[in-house]
């Protein structure tokens, strides 16, 4: 169970605040409610661009990195498809440090071509790094356009093409900053040690003075329903075959949610898995085999993700693939066995709380999904689900008109 | 009210005390170290050997045989124990480093009692099934096959290749077709040498009861004992292994470089090695490092870049790592160079001097965050036969380092003409 006090500051600022005395650190964390499919189809990337102006300086602080070294900490961000966030951890003593530097950003950014030109060659860099220079790195690119047709997620979050980073403009930056970066489009949430009147007055201090921003409703173009499978072959310079198998599932608010996460989990977590039991362990057929959700916001992918081993035909092999989930359709997982994942899952659920960044960062995500407090129920959630569940799931959307596979072959053959 | 523009105080972090722990010297002479904190009902039981890649009769059968211990007890085997761990949620891992190796339990408490019996069976007796061993060469040569495509993999194994020598422990490299010369023989034997009580010490953390920790007493006391008895290991002496030149390594993978300017270093028993530590911190240690200053912010030239030194048990190395674009490795070799020199010439700022100091400082306490975090640290110091005092007295020298200090140590260890240059890529 993990406690929390929740409210919001007069410019619409949602704020979590979660005590725990047994760490020496506090962890500050802020979510901002945009991410790559809030961009605009030409000028992809930026949320992620974002997330590296944001280091660059702001209104009152030239530099980001020195104030929290100094003051002991580190911090750090990352962004998807859905969100942006940044986080802070540092000795309890500097807490204030991080406020500082959190609320001074979000007040107003410290826009420059200079700085601008050298975040786009860094995102640059990292684009080659990430996706050219290594063998598959473009496989969420392919995937992502081969499944989303009209949604935005039919780009990957360091955007499609690097020539929309080389093209950025001031002007772009600014206006990116002004529709998304307001106080009532985020979510600041505290863990740690602390002392709750007085973090919550330095709150008061450092955020409650900015202004709120408009924010404009999300009005994304969903996707219409897959209702033919869809298959791209790709010859490449890579060291081996591999291949993803994609199915369109449910938005990460849905109750179905939790059900396809336990579904990947029985397919593929531990040893005792289906897929490793059934056709990694031997290595003859596939090097490895996982089964994994994307987990967004709006209706993700349940993926399955193969690398073959050498020599062997991918047919076969995705054949096999298929064969574990035709089996999901026809029979009833066991007792036994939904007790096995269900414990499984709810032992990491434990461990993931070990740490307060994690905390910090799992509370402003289900914040962001409606309700922080989701947080104690997901156990309860996945303690729900039943075989039936199971079958009914695997049934609707494992289907032949809901997929799409990707495949990567080595060049020289 | 708030000053926006200066800021808040900021408070020196003061700095962490060694983790409270209790050593427990069992009846069989092997230490158990105890770690009683955290707020969630879990333990992590680690047991560590002297048991590494050093002791290898032949390439990759420390690591194959830490690996091939989860694959069958009597009683139970593979795939029984997999669906045994994963019955009760249970995390169990295997390592082996170049030194040691060891296999750790991550359970909920109330699974103490149905886990521990199976895990010790584990070390006690395991039975190196011949099909699971033929497996795992398989799956651990395609493995290795695809990591050989990364630029940045080939670049450190060259690297450490060329610092050791490729016959010495610390220096060679298993290649794909190296784990089918690995027999079943090879893997028992390196386990019934090492893998024993007499090279072993312990580690139990988390939320630890009385009576869970007797149960572990009561089994560990009876871990079997390995035929080899362990001495301390000698240092590698430092000076046949420096060694310089460019070394280029043409692969298919173009589009960036892989670049390594490495050399052997100073062991962490050394008196300057505090210093050292804190100069290569400076360097390239951090997110506002120089190098990442220069190379990242300031040109654009890399996505990441770092300095680091590795510590290993009778030996350490530094390095300075960057992936770059293939047309600008001379620039970036040039500007790495640039630093290291200004590090020799110029005094580093009092400012900046104390914003690392209190980095690292930082960084140290949030590696006591947790019992898990704190049990790590333990494990670090005495796998490399670091005495818990020196924790005290590498923060103490830390607090003291001064600029003068630090450009001596620069002009000391920072040879440029002394580094290795690898690069990996067009």
């Amino acid at each position: 169970m993990i406690e929390f006090e929740k409210y919001t500051l007069d410019n619409g600022l949602r704020v979590l605040l979660h005590k725990d005395i047994s760490s020496p650190l506090i962890a500050v964390n802020v979510l901002y409610d945009v991410g790559s499919r809030d961009e605009d189809p030409e000028k992809t990337g930026f949320a992620h661009l974002f997330e590296h102006l944001m280091f660059g300086g702001s209104l009152n602080v030239p530099d980001f990195d020195i104030p929290i070294q100094i003051a002991g900490g580190d911090n750090n961000a990352f962004t998807n498809s859905d969100v942006t966030n940044f986080y802070n951890v540092l000795p309890k003593e500097n807490v204030e440090t991080a406020l500082w530097l959190e609320s001074d950003r979000m007040l107003q950014l410290n826009f420059n071509q200079e700085m601008l030109d050298i975040q786009k060659k860094v995102v640059v860099e990292e684009f080659k790094e990430t996706c050219l220079n290594v063998p598959y790195g473009d496989m969420w690119h392919e995937l992502s356009k081969l499944c989303y047709k009209t949604h935005p997620y039919q780009w990957p979050t360091i955007g499609k093409d690097f020539s929309h980073i080389e093209k950025a403009q001031l002007e772009d930056v600014e206006s990116f900053f002004n529709k998304h970066y307001h106080p009532n489009n985020a979510i600041l949430c505290i863990s740690g040690n602390f002392e709750l009147a007085h973090i919550k007055e330095r709150i008061q201090n450092w955020f409650g003075p900015i202004p709120p921003g408009q924010i404009v409703p999300r009005k994304l173009a969903q996707e219409s329903k897959q209702i033919e499978k869809r298959e791209f072959i790709k010859y490449s310079n890579v060291p081996g075959q591999n291949f993803l198998i994609a199915y369109h599932m449910v938005e990460r608010s849905h109750p179905d949610y939790y059900t396809f996460d336990l579904i990947s989990d029985l397919l593929s977590t531990g040893k005792s898995s289906r897929f490793y039991q059934k056709l990694a362990k031997r290595g003859d057929l596939f090097n490895s085999l996982s089964a994994y959700i994307s987990g967004n916001m709006d209706p993700g992918l349940f993926i399955i993700d193969g690398k073959v081993a050498e020599d062997q035909d991918f047919n076969l092999a995705i054949e096999k693939a298929k064969i574990e989930l035709n089996q999901l359709q026809s029979e009833l997982v066991t007792n036994y066995e939904l007790a096995k994942i269900k414990n499984k899952i709810i032992s990491l659920l434990e461990y993931s709380e070990l740490s307060i960044l994690n905390k910090a960062i799992n509370l402003s995500h289900f914040e962001l999904m409606g309700d922080a407090n989701l947080i104690n129920r997901q156990a309860q959630m996945y303690e729900n689900i039943s075989a039936n569940d199971i079958q009914r799931i695997a049934q609707e959307y494992f289907t032949e008109e809901n997929c799409n596979s990707l495949v990567y072959l080595p060049n020289a053959n | 009210m708030i000053d926006r523009i200066n800021g808040p105080n900021i408070k020196e972090v003061s700095i962490s005390d060694f983790p409270k722990h209790r050593k427990i010297q069992l009846k069989n002479g092997m230490d158990l170290y105890i770690l009683n904190a955290g707020t969630q009902n879990i333990f992590k039981l680690e047991i560590i050997y002297h048991g590494g890649r050093r002791y290898e009769s032949k390439s990759s059968v420390g690591r194959m045989c830490a690996s091939i211990l989860k694959d069958g007890i009597d009683g139970k085997n593979a795939d029984e124990l997999s669906e045994f761990w994963d019955y009760y949620g249970a995390l169990i891992n295997t390592f082996s480093d170049l030194d040691t190796a060891g296999v750790n339990l991550t359970s909920l408490n109330k699974h103490s009692h149905e886990l521990l019996p199976t895990f010790f069976s584990m070390i006690n007796k395991p039975i190196f099934p011949s099909e699971e061993i033929e497996n795992k060469k398989k799956i651990f040569s395609e493995k290795l096959k695809r990591e050989l495509s990364k630029n940045d993999v080939i670049g450190y194994r060259e690297l450490t290749s060329i610092i050791y020598g490729s016959e010495h422990f610390y220096g060679y490299n298993t290649n794909p077709e190296d784990f089918q010369k690995i027999t079943r023989n090879d893997l028992i034997e390196h386990f019934e040498k090492y893998w024993g009580a007499n090279r072993a010490f312990a580690i139990l953390s988390g939320k630890i009861s009385p009576s869970l920790e007797l149960e572990v007493i009561e089994h560990l006391s009876n871990l079997r004992q390995a035929k080899t008895i362990y001495r301390s290991e000698a240092l590698v002496p430092i000076q046949s292994l420096i060694k310089k030149g460019v070394f280029n390594y043409a692969t298919s993978n173009k589009m960036q470089a892989a670049i390594k300017l490495g050399t052997v270093t100073i062991h962490r028993s050394n008196p300057d090695y505090t210093y050292l530590y804190l100069l290569i911190q400076i360097l390239g240690g951090y997110f506002g490092s120089r190098l990442m200053k220069n190379l990242r912010e300031e040109k654009g030239l890399c996505y990441n870049i770092y300095a680091s030194i590795d510590r290993l048990k009778s030996s350490n190395y530094l390095y300075i790592s960057a992936e770059v674009d293939g047309d600008k490795i001379e620039e970036s070799i040039k500007e790495i160079k640039k630093e290291i020199l200004l590090l020799q010439e110029e005094l580093v700022s009092e400012e900046e001097l104390q914003m690392v100091k209190n980095y690292i400082n930082g960084k140290i306490m949030a590696g006591l965050d947790g019992p898990f975090r704190s049990s790590q640290l333990i494990k670090s110091y005495l796998s490399t036969e670091m005495s818990f005092d020196d924790f005290k007295i590498f923060n103490t020298k830390l607090s003291n380092a001064s600029p003068i200090i630090l450009r001596a140590i620069a002009k000391k260890y920072l040879d440029i003409d002394q580094l290795i240059q690898v690069i990996v890529g067009p």
